[in-house]
């Protein structure tokens, strides 16, 4: 049977699909001054605004932040991790940062110490890193962080006792801490909603891969989760909101062109796919 | 490009050097196998294991077993040796059975919160499903009053039939042949397409964030073609 | 026997410091020994045993009843995690054997791709020693000269950022970043309209992807924004509030109707794990 438009259009090389994607991925990157429309989302906007209402009520409380993210999913996660990170520090919020994945205790490091330079945040004084731990004791250690954290956590990754600290003054259990914010590609949430946020009711805020993001809307729905950064364009909005774009912004606008393509591949395909089926039956009806 | 030495320094730097070659000929793959892909996946295997060996000692074994021993005189530290041993019975066929018994403890330990996981992760479902069939009493001055009212009865009794369909659809403990029944579990059925199709499209988002940001690094990090 | 396991200081006492140690590993050792001994019919009880064990302190510690908000159990909470932490650790090892055996032997045997192999394990002696000097002499100078009429300083920690930022942090990314051509392609093949399901996949992952980003929105962007009472009505036909409302109204209760059958789910084989009931390949193997 000779090969009509109609199946060339359902059956394109994979390389040209390939090439394109490049192209409209490059062509945002070039053509920076691009304007993209972008509203932020109501998950986006909740989490902003628990930060917010942390940092107005309680000037002196202490937000962990767990990052279990690694250089596999930088592409999201560290850009949450620095938009909510310089939320952090724009709004004066003392936070902790724990690990339980080896590369991103690094990882998050380099992006919270580049912002403490930038927003004059003081070790020990305005934030602390309790390190890494491995994962085999995440369970273990989150039972922990329930009844006693100076005691769980021990020191930080310097190896001083985390109780020297004067952020760590005061804070004896879950109930002491403000808000848990885990950044993760993985369903590690399921831990800290199982083990931890029903014990004292503690905010919990999500920023998730996008492909994790819609198993927990029912999380959201519940109040369980109070606010989800749903991937990058999740620090895209995040970047809105606090007004500080950077890559999160720009891969937004670069995914609309990435966006378009699939759209127009897919409706080629159809068009394809419609036709040669339409075509078929009315050979079957002659 | 003012400062032609400058770039070539910066493009040459080490660090950045060996990062964009290594993302080019680990994407290289796309396109046909070859022998540069294989070279740097092996690359980064080893040392992504080796980075996971440095950091457990670092900021694991030292800080809790290693400085508690040798500077605290907590030798108590020093029993759980033997214990971490019993991993590596797996090696050998006479002590095999000893690695079970550790990873006996860890599985128990997991399946032990699973009581308290249920409680605080799943009860919560369930009370939030039952929503309320009732409009809540209007707030004053909302002009839209009737509308909201309608919208908030309707949304919940959608969330409750779906959620009744898609629970009707996995029952498969035995055949069902109510006429009523299978259409809740077919319209179930159609429901789960739909949010498998929003978890599509939500992995498609994630894959081209990966993809954006490693064509970032090499124009706009590396190479500087493209405007920070 | 409290006194018994009390810190020790080295310096005043390093006779008791030693003979301690020295105690408790006989003992520890000891103990292992006997199990060893112990006929072999016995020793699936004997997992079993130390599986329920491990549970039976989350357990116990959850249903105690509290006193204050806290049980008799929860001070050892802390304890436990790290135990835990310092154990789990021991674990590394493993990943490493295993990895290093198989490529050691490729090379030793020059087998083919013994090269790749060999790459392999010079980047993980390189890791590992650069990533400790990093740690212990971060900036001990490894060489000082001149290259292209520029001086350079190559210290622990230039090198070890060498290979984690230019190495680690961008070949993970890299690896991962390939399943983006692949779900290009696979959604360009996968989404066609062939069936009532079909077509309800693709509606659903075009409208999530067109809500989501500027390229949708600007199609409804004539639409109000919503943010008087006059307009809230015409807002909810823009495209990302429609998308918002399909994954709220639509995807969260079939995601949580999954939800439901999965933590059932879970909670079987939870009982199943720590009461020793789970069957397979591993729990079935002969001891």
């Amino acid at each position: 049977m000779d090969r009509t438009i109609w199946h060339k259009m359902q059956s394109i090389d994979s390389r040209y699909i390939y090439a394109a994607l490049i192209v409209a991925i490059l062509i945002p990157l070039f053509c920076s001054k691009l304007v993209y429309l972008n509203i932020p989302s109501k998950p986006s906007i909740d989490f902003y605004n628990t930060i917010e209402h942390i940092a107005s009520t309680e000037p002196n409380g202490l937000v962990i932040v767990d990052g279990q993210w690694s250089s596999s999913s930088r592409g999201e996660n560290k850009w949450q991790t620095q938009a909510i990170v310089t939320h952090l520090m724009m709004r004066h919020v003392h936070f902790a940062t724990l690990s339980f994945d080896t590369q991103n205790h690094t990882l998050t490091n380099e992006i919270v110490t580049a912002l403490a330079a930038k927003y004059h945040y003081v070790y020990g004084v305005d934030y602390i890193d309790w390190g890494y731990r491995p994962f085999q004791a995440f369970t273990a250690m989150l039972k922990g962080l329930d009844t006693d954290i100076p005691g769980t956590v021990v020191h930080d990754s310097s190896g001083k006792p985390i109780s020297s600290f004067p952020i760590m003054k005061g804070v004896r259990d879950i109930k002491d801490i403000s808000a848990i914010i885990e950044i993760s590609p993985t369903s590690s949430i399921d831990g800290w909603l199982g083990l931890v946020q029903g014990v004292n009711n503690t905010p919990l805020l999500y920023a998730p891969t996008a492909i994790s993001a819609p198993k927990y809307y029912t999380y959201l729905d519940s109040g369980q989760i109070s606010g989800m950064l749903i991937g990058v364009k999740g620090a895209g909005d995040y970047e809105s909101l606090i007004h500080q774009p950077s890559f999160g912004t720009r891969a937004t606008g670069a995914l609309s062109f990435v966006y378009a393509l699939i759209i127009l591949l897919v409706v080629i395909g159809n068009i394809g796919h419609l036709k040669l089926r339409a075509m078929a039956r009315t050979e079957t009806e002659k | 490009m003012t400062d032609p030495n400058g770039y070539l320094q910066h493009i040459l730097s080490p660090s950045l050097l060996f990062g964009a070659l290594g993302t080019i000929a680990l994407l290289s793959l796309v396109f046909k196998e070859n022998k540069l892909y294989r070279l740097f996946e092996h690359i980064y295997l080893g040392l992504a294991l080796g980075y996971d060996v440095e950091t457990t000692w670092t900021e694991a074994l030292r800080p809790q077993l290693w400085d508690p021993i040798v500077h605290d005189g907590q030798w108590v530290w020093v029993l759980t040796i033997p214990v971490g041993l019993m991993f590596y019975g797996v090696y050998t066929r006479r002590f095999e059975w000893m690695s079970r018994l550790v990873f006996g403890i860890f599985f128990g330990a997991a399946a032990g919160t699973v009581f308290q996981d249920m409680c605080q992760r799943f009860v919560p479902q369930v009370r939030k499903s039952f929503k309320p069939l009732v409009p809540p009493p209007p707030h004053p001055g909302d002009i839209h009053a009737t509308l909201h009212a309608v919208s908030y009865v309707l949304n919940n009794a959608l969330f409750i039939t779906i959620l009744v369909c898609v629970i009707t659809y996995f029952f498969f403990a035995f055949d069902i042949k109510n006429k009523v029944l299978l259409l809740m579990a077919r319209s179930g059925r159609l429901v789960l397409m739909f949010a498998f199709g929003a978890l599509f499209g939500a992995t498609i988002m994630t894959r081209m964030a990966l993809l954006i940001d490693r064509m970032y690094f090499i124009f706009v990090d590396w190479l500087q073609w493209a405007p920070k | 026997m409290k006194h018994f396991f009390q810190p020790i200081n080295f310096h005043e006492h390093p006779g008791a410091f030693y003979g301690h140690i020295v105690l408790g590993l006989a003992v520890m050792f000891g103990v292992l020994g006997i199990l060893q001994a112990v006929p072999r019919q016995y020793r699936k009880w004997i997992i079993a045993v130390f599986t329920f064990l491990g549970g039976l302190f989350y357990v116990a510690e959850f249903f105690l009843p509290a006193h204050s908000g806290k049980n008799s159990l929860n001070k050892y909470d802390d304890v436990v995690a790290n135990i835990f932490v310092v154990v789990g650790a021991y674990a590394i090892g493993l990943g490493v054997i295993s990895l290093l055996q198989l490529h050691v032997r490729k090379v030793v045997r020059t087998a083919p791709g013994w090269g790749n192999s060999a790459a392999l394990i010079i980047s993980f002696l390189g890791m590992t020693v650069f990533g400790l000097l990093n740690e212990y002499a971060p900036h001990r100078l490894l060489f000082h000269g001149r290259l292209f009429s520029q001086g350079i300083r190559v210290t622990n920690s230039s090198v070890f950022d060498f290979l984690f930022t230019g190495g680690i942090a961008n070949f993970g990314s890299a690896i991962f970043s390939m399943i983006a051509f692949f779900i290009a392609s696979a959604a360009y093949r996968a989404f066609r309209v062939r069936s009532l399901e079909s077509s309800l996949l693709m509606t659903a992952a075009l409208i999530i992807m067109l809500g989501s980003v500027g390229f949708g929105t600007i199609l409804t962007n004539w639409l109000p924004l919503g943010n008087d009472p006059k307009s809230e009505f015409w807002a909810n036909f823009r495209i990302e509030n429609i998308a918002q409302w399909l994954l709220l109204q639509v995807n969260t209760p079939a995601q949580r109707g999954i939800l439901f059958g999965i933590t059932l789910g879970e909670l079987a084989m939870a009982l199943r794990l720590w009461l020793s009931l789970e069957r397979g390949s591993y729990f079935d193997k002969e001891v």
